[in-house]
């Protein structure tokens, strides 16, 4: 068994070309698609801006939590991808940028911003109080603050240690990982509250944010899992990680894209059930205007499909396996953010050429972060005291 | 030790796991293949130098788990659906989200089951009444800090002088051969006997006895409430929340049952005789439900033709004959009069039997009296 370092790389691992290529590319279709919906249908393009920014933001803040969630449980198998975890983390700075045409655009897409509506309305001026615009800019804030606090220390300590190799920042961030499990628990739930749900003020449901939260987790470990296996399939990650971590991160990923269907599902249910005409108007918009099928297709693509492809043990070991149900993962998590948005816009039907830029700006942001992020800091925390054991990990 | 003891295989003690691997190593390489390993701990990473398959256990729980929601879905289906109709808030019969989480609850349980099962008779190999390596006397250490390889007497290469030879690597503390133990012998003598038997018999009813004594005289609190001790109104129960100490009240002055429909001739025989009419069709169906209510409150007095030698017979007073002259010249009205008013010891059944009904088995009586007092025309 090899226990020494010798055959990691200390410095970033310079990113073939055609991977800037690919970004530039995907990010010229987008901004090409981009004008004319903007142009065409103001409110739908502002709809589809949200459901990029939530896309954009859940990958963000699920990377941090997974590095948070690593320190908490002190897990070693998984310190050979903290890096990757770390690098997708930085998505959570340029959401702020993003979250700026969103809060100049409110006004079109939130009907509790408009006072007049407000004031006649019975429900809505009871929850005043909560939604109004500076408490909910003064929240979007609040959460930021936490999540840029965290992602700040965790990477700052980590980006440090490849120096020093210093063990004590390793404890700093174990001591400070539990807190930001907590923080993370609530910002995101609320999050979720305020972005998602507020869109159908009307409509409460007490697992939308939990499941939002969830939703976060799944999208930040569908991208980085993506990314671990692109890049062990181009030999940039060392020989030594083997299967065996990689069949950890397919676990998580199964045993979390299975949690998430459960949260949907308990919500779907109780509503179904109970069929009471305030909490039915919510799915009643995706029963009609052609959202029934997409709604029917959530069953087999959110469930059915990774579940399966997922379930046995070496599947979870298969590189090409994991690479195909992390891409079709990540869709689903994007598909489910668009059909919570879109339906919420009146008399909008699924999939327009008006949605089309969505995806491609957003990979295209995606692969431009992680560029950036690689360029700066070898591939993996090179002198963690855990790494040698994450490398030698065995099940 | 007078019987002749035979060899169940040999055993090597390691200092740590490296050497434990390198052994391993090694006698793969003189061609041993029923090997294993004994750790105080699991050696993560050892299948794959003792190159054992994964354990089909996934299977047992995936076909536990297939076949738990066959069950469940099915048992639901019967019962809700088929069996014992359930309209739930006008959800369809077979509402299958409503059955997801027994469904998923069965699944769990029978994947779990059959895991725990499957472990012990598939991975185990239970039951066993012993190991070899028991009378071994490495098994203190490799239950403390050592780490042992053991090859199989049912290798083909197994000779007990040549792994011992072989077996004797640098790094080997020591070689033992382990003997089969007669230990199913324990088994059969001392656990199948009749005292130790009938001694667990006794301790089940000594246990379940002291339970239930201290259950119920002992004062000993439930560890939970049951649902159906709950603080609410119970109907005909005695309630102190209301001064009358009535649960359900008291109706409010005035009130009508649902359906009532207040009689007019009560006290007016010859009234009901001449205006009443019997507003039933004269059909199939009537007929038969007017036989089935019959049966059910006339026939035990008036008897199953109405000739007043019902079952209740000698036991109750005797009822007057149905068949005779007066009752076949009465109109239906009358009849009905004394199904709804009652007559001498016979009460009224307006409570019992529903107007409708009544009416029916006027048509059924009419049907019962032309069976014995046909005229003349309906002969053919």
């Amino acid at each position: 068994m090899t226990t020494g370092l010798d055959d990691i790389r200390h410095e970033p691992t310079p990113m073939p070309p055609s991977l800037r290529r690919k970004a530039i590319t995907t990010g010229i279709i987008g901004i090409v698609l981009l004008i004319p919906a903007a142009l065409f249908d103001f409110t739908r393009f502002l709809a589809n801006w949200l459901v990029l920014f939530a896309f954009v933001l859940s990958v963000g803040v699920g990377s941090l939590f997974l590095v948070g969630l690593e320190y908490t449980v002190r897990a070693r198998w998984s310190v050979p991808f903290r890096r990757i975890w770390e690098n997708m983390a930085a998505l959570i700075p340029l959401s702020v940028i993003l979250a700026v045409p969103l809060i100049l655009g409110m006004h079109s897409l939130y009907e509790w911003t408009h006072a007049d509506v407000v004031a006649g309305d019975h429900v809505l001026a009871n929850k005043a109080a909560y939604l109004n615009i500076p408490f909910f800019l003064a929240r979007l804030a609040v959460y930021f603050a936490v999540w840029l606090a965290f992602y700040r220390l965790f990477i700052r300590t980590s980006l440090k240690q490849d120096g020093t190799g210093d063990e004590d920042l390793t404890r700093l961030s174990i001591r400070v990982a539990p807190a930001f499990l907590i923080l993370f628990a609530f910002t995101v739930t609320f999050a979720g509250i305020d972005l998602l749900m507020s869109l159908t003020p009307h409509w409460v449901s007490t697992m939308f944010g939990p499941a939002f939260a969830i939703n976060a987790v799944v999208a930040g470990l569908a991208a980085t899992v993506l990314v671990a296996v692109l890049l062990k399939m181009n030999g940039m990650l060392p020989e030594r990680l083997r299967q065996d971590n990689f069949y950890n991160l397919g676990a998580l990923l199964f045993a979390m894209n299975t949690f998430w269907c459960y949260m949907a599902f308990s919500q779907f249910m109780l509503i179904w059930y109970s069929n009471l005409p305030l909490e039915m108007t919510w799915y009643r918009a995706r029963y009609e205007n052609g959202w029934f099928i997409v709604s029917l297709s959530m069953i087999v693509v959110q469930f059915a499909v990774p579940f399966i492809a997922l379930l046995s043990r070496s599947a979870k070991m298969n590189l090409e396996r994991l690479r195909w149900v992390a891409i079709w993962v990540l869709v689903a998590r994007f598909l489910d953010l668009y059909w919570i948005v879109l339906p919420s816009v009146p008399d909008a039907t699924p999939f327009s050429w008006k949605d089309l830029w969505v995806p491609f700006v957003a990979v295209s942001i995606g692969i431009f972060v992680w560029i950036r992020r690689s360029s700066r800091a070898p591939l993996i925390p090179v002198r963690d005291p855990r790494l040698p054991a994450g490398l030698n990990f065995h099940l | 030790m007078s019987e002749p003891r035979e060899i169940a295989g040999a055993v090597a003690l390691y200092n740590t796991p490296d050497d434990l691997v390198v052994g391993v190593a090694a006698a793969r390489d003189l061609g041993f293949t029923h090997i294993d390993v004994v750790s105080p701990y699991p050696l993560h990473g050892i299948d794959t130098v003792l190159d054992k398959k994964p354990s089909r256990l996934g299977y047992v729980a995936l076909a536990a788990g297939v076949i738990g929601v066959t069950i469940a879905k099915s048992a639901q289906w019967w019962m809700s659906g088929v069996d014992y109709p359930l309209n739930v808030g006008g959800k369809p019969l077979f509402s299958w989200p409503a059955f997801i989480p027994v469904t998923f609850e069965i699944m769990v349980l029978c994947a779990s089951i059959a895991t725990v099962i499957g472990m012990i008779a598939f991975v185990n190999k239970l039951p066993q009444y012993g190991n070899s390596l028991l009378g071994s006397t490495f098994m203190r250490d490799l239950t403390s800090d050592k780490f042992g390889l053991v090859v199989d007497a049912a290798d083909p290469k197994f000779q007990d002088t040549t792994v011992t030879l072989a077996l004797s690597g640098p790094n080997v503390l020591g070689v033992e051969l382990l003997y089969k133990t007669p230990t199913d012998r324990f088994f059969r003598e001392q656990v199948m006997s009749v005292p130790f038997l009938l001694l667990l018999v006794a301790v089940a009813f000594a246990s379940a006895t002291a339970t239930r004594v201290v259950w119920r005289y002992g004062g000993a609190v439930p560890p939970f409430t049951l649902m159906k001790h709950q603080q609410k109104l119970v109907p005909q129960n005695p309630s102190s929340l209301f001064a009358d100490g009535l649960g359900m009240g008291q109706p409010v002055e005035g009130t009508v049952a649902r359906e009532l429909m207040p009689y007019r001739f009560a006290n007016d025989p010859a009234g009901a005789e001449t205006s009443l009419v019997n507003p039933m069709p004269l059909t199939q169906a009537t007929l038969l439900r007017g036989e089935v209510r019959f049966n059910v409150f006339c026939q035990p007095c008036h008897g199953p033709r109405g000739e007043g030698n019902g079952s209740l017979t000698a036991k109750f007073p005797k009822a007057p004959s149905l068949q005779s002259k007066k009752v076949r010249e009465w109109s239906d009205g009358r009849i009905y009069h004394v199904l709804t008013a009652g007559q001498n010891v016979m009460p009224s059944y307006a409570a019992q039997i529903s107007r409708d009904d009544r009416w029916m088995i006027i048509h059924h009586l009419r049907a019962v009296q032309r069976s014995l007092n046909a005229p003349e025309r309906d002969v053919p």
